[in-house]
C-alpha cells in the first residue's frame, strides 16, 4: 500500500490535504450555499453545460420504453426513449406547437401524442402527424421534430447535456472514475429500494452530507456508528481519497471490532450486507476499493455536479441531488443489488435495504437545520476539516466552474 | 403442502401473526413496523429471527415467479423480520430515532421481486 492506513484514520497530520495541496484551506463563503444568484450562476456555468445523470439503461429495455425527468433548475422535463431502431435519446418534453408536456412518469409507445391539439410525433422525436395541417401558414413538418437533447450512455448509466455543442465528451467529463469504475458489474443489478425527499437546504449542502465520514459518529449514533467507527477509526475518517478532475472518490472503512447482529449475520450467511465485513472481502469485485484497504467497506464516487455513485461488494446506490432553487432540494436515492436467485437472497437484502433506508433518514436529519443556521446570516464562514476535504472539493469545482477558471480540465477551448 | 392454509406445513405455529404481520411491500412493513410497540417487535422478532434459516431454506425450493400463497405469506412474515431487525438491534425503539420526519420521507413503490400462482385458477385449468 502506498501509505499508511493507521496514520490516516489516527494521526494529527492533514494527509488529504498534502496529498491534494492545491486545494485551499481557509474559510469558504456561506454565499454558494445560500444566494438565488448565486444558483442562477450555477445554472448557466454548470447545469446548462455539464453532462447529467438521466437514469439507468435497464429502466427502459425494450423499444419504446420511455420515462420522463424532471429538470428543475433548468424549467424543463426530458423524455428519455428508446426508439425503434433500439437506440436511446432524449427530447425536451415539449409539444412543437404550443409548448405542451407530451409525457408523464414512464412507459411504452410508438408514438407520442400531444394532448392539446393531438400532434404526434414517434419515438425517434419526427413529427408523423399534424391534425387539421392544411390551416396552418408555411408549416415546415420537418422543422418540428421534437428538440433533441444530447445524450450519451457510460455503463449502463444515460446522461443528457442542454449545452447545443457540449464542451466536453462525457469521458473526459468522468476522468479517470470512468476506468476506475469500467468494470464495476453495474449492468447484473437492479433497484432494490428507491427513496426521496425535497428539503429545505442547498444542493450542495445537502449532498456534502453523503460525502464525508465526519457526521457518521454523531448523526448515525443510532445506527451503523458502531460498524464505521470503534477504536482503529474513531471519526470515522476515510482511508484514501481521490480527486478526479472535478469529481472525487473516497474510501470508507468498516471497524474490525464490530459485533454483527442476528439478522446481519443471516444476511451475510444467505447474501449479502450492508455491515458484512471480512466476509465481503473474500469475494473479488473490479472497480471497487482502488488503494486496497484491508477493512474495505464501500466507496463514495462523487460524480460531478450533483451526484454520488457508491460502490461495494455485491451491491451500489446512488444519491442524487436536484436544485429546485438556491435552498430547495429534490434528494433521489436508489439501491441497487443483483436480482435474487431465490428467497433467501431475497430475504437477506432486505436487512440492507431497512437499515440503509433508515441512515439516510438519520442523514438528511440535519441538512434543513444546517441551512436554517445559514440563511440566518450569522454565520459567514464555513471551516471544512481535512477529513471534508470532499466538501471543500465541491465547493472549490463550483466556485471556479461559476468565475470561468476552472484549472485542471481537459477542456479544450 | 395443504394449499388452503395461511403458511406452509411445519409453520403453522407462525400463524399467530400472519392477520397482522404480513405486508406485500417496503412502504406497508415499514409502515406496520412503526405503528407498533417495542415489546409487540421484539416478541415478532424472537419468535421469526431463530426460524429464518429454516424459512429460507423452505422457500428457496419454490421458484420465486411462481409461490403458492403460503409461501408468499411465509416469504413476507421473513420480510417483515428484516423491517423489524433494526429497530430491536440497533434503536431500540419502533422508528429510527434523530431521523427526518416520517411524513418528509418518501419510501417509492417498486415492483416485487416475487409473484403469486393463482392456484385456482391453475387448478381450474387442469380440469
Ligand atoms: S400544443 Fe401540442 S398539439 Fe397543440
Ligand atoms: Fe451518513
Amino acid at each position: 500500500m502506498s501509505f499508511d492506513t493507521d496514520k490516516r484514520l489516527f494521526g494529527e497530520a492533514r494527509l488529504n490535504h498534502e496529498q491534494f495541496p492545491h486545494l485551499p484551506t481557509g474559510p469558504v463563503s456561506t454565499v454558494p450555499y445560500t444566494s438565488e444568484d448565486y444558483l442562477a450562476r450555477e445554472r448557466d456555468a454548470i447545469f446548462k453545460r455539464m453532462w447529467l445523470l438521466a437514469g439507468r439503461t435497464e429502466k427502459i429495455p425494450k423499444k419504446g420504453d420511455f420515462f420522463v425527468k424532471v429538470i428543475e433548475v433548468l424549467n424543463t422535463s426530458i423524455i428519455v426513449v428508446r426508439g425503434q431502431d433500439d437506440r436511446v435519446r432524449a427530447f425536451y418534453n415539449v409539444c412543437r406547437h404550443r409548448g405542451t408536456n407530451i409525457a408523464t412518469g414512464s412507459g411504452n409507445c410508438k408514438f407520442f401524442t400531444c394532448n392539446f391539439h393531438g400532434w404526434v410525433y414517434d419515438t425517434a422525436g419526427r413529427n408523423r402527424h399534424i391534425a387539421d395541417e392544411s390551416q396552418f401558414f408555411d408549416l415546415d413538418k420537418s422543422k418540428l421534430n421534437l428538440h433533441e437533447v444530447n445524450c450519451d450512455i457510460w455503463n449502463g448509466f444515460i446522461f443528457v447535456n442542454f449545452d447545443e455543442d457540449p464542451r466536453e465528451t462525457l469521458l473526459e467529463q468522468l476522468a479517470e472514475l470512468a476506468p476506475q469504475l469500467n468494470d464495476f458489474p453495474f449492468e447484473e443489478m437492479q433497484v432494490a429500494g428507491h427513496w426521496g425527499a425535497t428539503l429545505t437546504a442547498n444542493w450542495k449542502l445537502f449532498l456534502d452530507a453523503f460525502q464525508e465520514g465526519y457526521h457518521v459518529a454523531t448523526v448515525h449514533s443510532g445506527t451503523i456508528n458502531e460498524y464505521y467507527t470503534g477504536e482503529r477509526n474513531p471519526y470515522c475518517r476515510p482511508s484514501s481519497v481521490r480527486l478526479y478532475d472535478r469529481n472525487r472518490g473516497l474510501t470508507i472503512p468498516f471497524n474490525p471490532k464490530f459485533q454483527i447482529h442476528a439478522s446481519e449475520a443471516f444476511a451475510i450467511k444467505t447474501g449479502v450486507s450492508l455491515s458484512q465485513g471480512e466476509e465481503g472481502l473474500k469475494k473479488e469485485v473490479p472497480g471497487i476499493n482502488p488503494e486496497g484497504d484491508e477493512y474495505y467497506s464501500f466507496d463514495i464516487n462523487a460524480i460531478f455536479p450533483n451526484w454520488l455513485l457508491d460502490t461495494s461488494i455485491g451491491f451500489f446506490f446512488i444519491h442524487e441531488f436536484w436544485p429546485i432553487d438556491a435552498t430547495t432540494t429534490r434528494w433521489e436515492a436508489t439501491m441497487y443489488f443483483p436480482p435474487p436467485v431465490n428467497a433467501g437472497a431475497l430475504i437477506s437484502q432486505n436487512q440492507s435495504i431497512a437499515l440503509l433506508r433508515d441512515a439516510f433518514r438519520e442523514d438528511i436529519a440535519t441538512s434543513e437545520g444546517s441551512q436554517a443556521g445559514l440563511m440566518s446570516g450569522s454565520l459567514k464562514e464555513i471551516n471544512f476539516a481535512d477529513s471534508e476535504i470532499t466538501c471543500r472539493h465541491l465547493y472549490e469545482a463550483v466556485d471556479q466552474m461559476v468565475n470561468g477558471n476552472w484549472h485542471g480540465t481537459r477542456v479544450s477551448s | 403442502m395443504a394449499t388452503d392454509s395461511i403458511l406452509p406445513s411445519g409453520f403453522e405455529d407462525l400463524s399467530k401473526y400472519a392477520s397482522e404481520w404480513i405486508h406485500a411491500t417496503e412502504i406497508d412493513r415499514n409502515r406496520f413496523r412503526v405503528s407498533c410497540t417495542l415489546p409487540e417487535l421484539q416478541d415478532f422478532y424472537d419468535t421469526m429471527m431463530p426460524r429464518l434459516e429454516s424459512i429460507a431454506n423452505y422457500l428457496n425450493d419454490y421458484p420465486l415467479d411462481a409461490l403458492p400463497r403460503a409461501c408468499a405469506n411465509l416469504l413476507e412474515l421473513a420480510l417483515m423480520t428484516m423491517e423489524v431487525a433494526p429497530a430491536i438491534e440497533y434503536y431500540n425503539n419502533p422508528d429510527v430515532p434523530n431521523a427526518v420526519e416520517y411524513e418528509k420521507f418518501r419510501i417509492y413503490p417498486l415492483r416485487n421481486n416475487y409473484s403469486v400462482v393463482d392456484e385456482q385458477s391453475a387448478a381450474a385449468d387442469n380440469s
